[in-house]
């Protein structure tokens, strides 16, 4: 895929809530940039900061009131922090449209699905309601609806999740924004659905060179529809490279530990390797590596526990925040013995 | 067995066209017997309600000292009051100040208390500490006291006297405005929760994330979601209306200028004593009936519209 340069560069991002037991550093010095046309999946646990990450570039940080505290977020050069509220909500929809993970209950119940499309279509264009239903018709062709003039017509209760999944879809695609935000958007969908819902994605993103990022904590819609992957940990990108790389290396013990705890089919295992421990409370993060607590290699190295990593590129392309990462392979395989729980 | 396979397979099937919730409550309501007779009772009352003061337009005039207190009989089927006049007269033209009264009360009190209590609600901070306090400090006054204060501050009072839009707070348009600034509080509390609820809604973050903001958010997203709860307590205001109405009549700070039931039961209760009960018996039952009617029709309705009471 040819490189049509950047359409969205994050730059040190931090967004901080102010709670009554304290300050959460729910995104703390993130950084990454999505290029036209192609998918940036963040992959993490719960509670990691992705979702407050996708929130911040929308400016839609839920309460407990949260704040960005620094950073840079730049869509096609412009800065969207600068921006006003007014003029963020120009942005939203017609520039960056989102989807979430609940179809159940992302669409107002007390009016039809095509009524809600319409409304997020004429909130940006000038047109008369019979053009927007045109359009609105025309989007669920486009994403995959049977019977949509029918379907136009009906409520969010009369569709199962999947189709209410895609009419979200068109509603966010409605004004034809360059980034798409999908925040979880398979989570509640059973595999087969899943599975659609990708594909109608990757073929919408080929058809209007849709930039897409991806939120997920599934390696498997990573591993499908992703062209880069920023692995997140307690608010920090900690590994990032192309899917293909990250996938055939991964270098940072967390992504190491991720991908070991992926049940194989056909692998006969009396038990399920997961990470040891609990990711750490966000009040009250460890010091130096944040990881180092649950890490089989830097758990009682001096410079892990005191020192914090940085991002750096490893390999050409893949970068990673880990001290140890350079002798992490040889370390794993010489060392079986990781298993502590 | 059979019949409740045959039922299950109905319900399944059902036509998909035209489903919305008040399209839905609308078609429950129709088959709902009771629901209909009470509704009959409603249009009947309100018919009357229109009709009586064109029917009788000299009621008060109709004295015949000849026939004070008389029996119900045929030709005065409810008997005649204490001046001569037609007892059913007058309760038929009661119907006019009830209805007047419950609709318009209503018309100021649920719409005060849905968009105070939806501003409150999506709002929070210090607009809902200022609405909060508002009705809270209302409604730790007793009711009667609030209503007996509003309407002695009434009296006398006429505004823009003289133009066609004259409002005279001391008769019949003062007890609806007094009433409908007292009957707000119970809607606003259930719509201000109700609104904390909806406005976590993941539709109310997509609203946003399309490119809405502020009220228009409330106004296109949360208030539709609640528009079942005003309908619900219009219905059930009415009745808390309509008794209000009659409780000042009877204690002669209601209206004076034409008959209502209140003052019916107002006037007729020293003849009690005397045996006279056809007067203070047409009034109540008058009352009775249309209370029972709305309250059973506005059950029936939260039945219908309320989407958690669904199937129960």
């Amino acid at each position: 895929m040819s490189d049509n340069g950047t359409l969205l560069r994050v730059s040190d991002l931090r967004t901080h809530f102010h709670t009554e037991d304290g300050v959460v550093k729910a995104v703390d010095g993130v950084s990454f940039r999505i290029d036209r046309g192609r998918t940036f999946a963040l992959v993490g646990e719960s509670g990691c900061g992705k979702s407050v990450t996708a929130f911040s570039i929308m400016q839609l940080i839920p309460i407990p009131p949260g704040r960005i505290v620094s950073g840079s977020i730049e869509l096609d050069g412009e800065e969207l922090l600068d921006l006003n509220e007014k003029q963020m909500r120009h942005i939203r929809g017609s520039q960056i449209g989102m989807i979430f993970q609940e179809p159940m209950s992302s669409l107002n119940p007390v009016f039809t699905c095509g009524s809600q499309i319409v409304e997020a279509i004429r909130l940006h264009r000038r047109i008369s309601s019979r053009d927007a239903r045109a359009m609105a018709i025309d989007l669920l062709v486009q994403v995959g609806i049977p019977e949509p003039a029918q379907r136009f017509d009906e409520y969010p209760h009369q569709l199962s999740g999947g189709m209410r999944q895609r009419v979200m879809i068109a509603m966010a695609l409605s004004c034809r924004p360059r980034l798409l935000i999908a925040d979880e958007p398979t989570t509640a969908l059973d595999v087969t659905i899943q599975a659609q819902i990708l594909e109608l994605l990757k073929e919408l993103q080929a058809s209007t060179q849709l930039s897409i990022l991806l939120i997920t904590h599934d390696l498997a819609v990573v591993a499908g529809t992703a062209d880069v992957v920023g692995v997140m940990y307690a608010s920090k990108i900690v590994e990032q490279a192309d899917t293909g790389q990250l996938f055939a290396e991964p270098l940072h013990p967390y992504t190491h530990g991720l991908f070991r705890s992926i049940p194989r089919l056909g692998e006969k295992k009396h038990r399920l390797e997961t990470i040891p421990g609990t990711v750490p409370n966000p009040l009250n993060f460890p010091a130096g590596c944040k990881f180092h607590t649950r890490c089989h290699i830097g758990r009682d190295k001096p410079r892990c526990r005191t020192q914090e990593p940085t991002l750096r590129e490893v390999r050409p392309g893949h970068w990673c925040a880990c001290w140890e990462c350079d002798r992490y392979e040889t370390a794993a395989q010489s060392d079986p013995s990781d298993k502590v729980t | 067995m059979s019949d409740l396979v045959e039922t299950t397979r109905v319900e399944q099937f059902e036509p998909r066209t035209g489903r919305s919730l008040w399209s839905d409550a609308f078609h429950r309501l129709l088959r709902d017997k009771i629901a209909i007779a009470c509704f009959v009772i409603i249009c009947i009352y309100a018919g009357i309600a229109i009709a009586a003061p064109m029917m009788f337009p000299d009621w008060a005039n109709e004295v015949d000292y000849d026939n004070l207190n008389a029996r119900p009989s045929w030709s005065e089927p409810l008997g005649t009051d204490g001046f001569g006049r037609s007892i059913l007269q007058k309760t038929l033209l009661g119907a006019n100040v009830s209805m007047t009264v419950g609709l318009t009360a209503n018309i100021i009190a649920i719409p005060l208390g849905m968009v105070l209590g939806a501003i409150a609600g999506y709002y929070g901070g210090w607009i809902d500490d200022i609405i909060v306090w508002l009705y809270s400090t209302l409604a730790s006054i007793p009711g009667l006291v609030k209503l007996l204060a509003i309407k002695f501050a009434f009296i006398d009072k006429v505004l823009w006297k003289g133009s066609w839009y004259e409002l005279d707070l001391d008769g019949l348009p003062g007890i609806c405005i007094a009433l409908g600034v007292i009957s707000w509080i119970g809607t606003c509390r259930l719509v201000r929760a109700e609104t904390m609820k909806l406005r976590e809604m993941d539709y109310v973050l997509a609203a946003r994330a399309s490119g809405r903001g502020g009220l228009s958010i409330l106004f296109r997203h949360i208030i539709p979601n609640l528009l079942h709860i005003g309908i619900i307590n219009f219905s059930l205001g009415f009745v808390g209306a309509i008794s209000a109405e009659v409780f000042l009549s009877f204690l002669n700070l209601g209206v004076q200028d034409r008959p209502s039931w209140g003052r019916m039961i107002s006037d007729a209760k020293m003849q009690l004593v005397a045996g006279q009960w056809w007067e203070i018996g047409a009034a109540t039952v008058a009352i009775f009936l249309i209370v029972l009617a709305w309250n059973i029709f506005g059950d029936r309705l939260r039945d219908a519209l309320d989407p958690k009471l669904r199937n129960v």
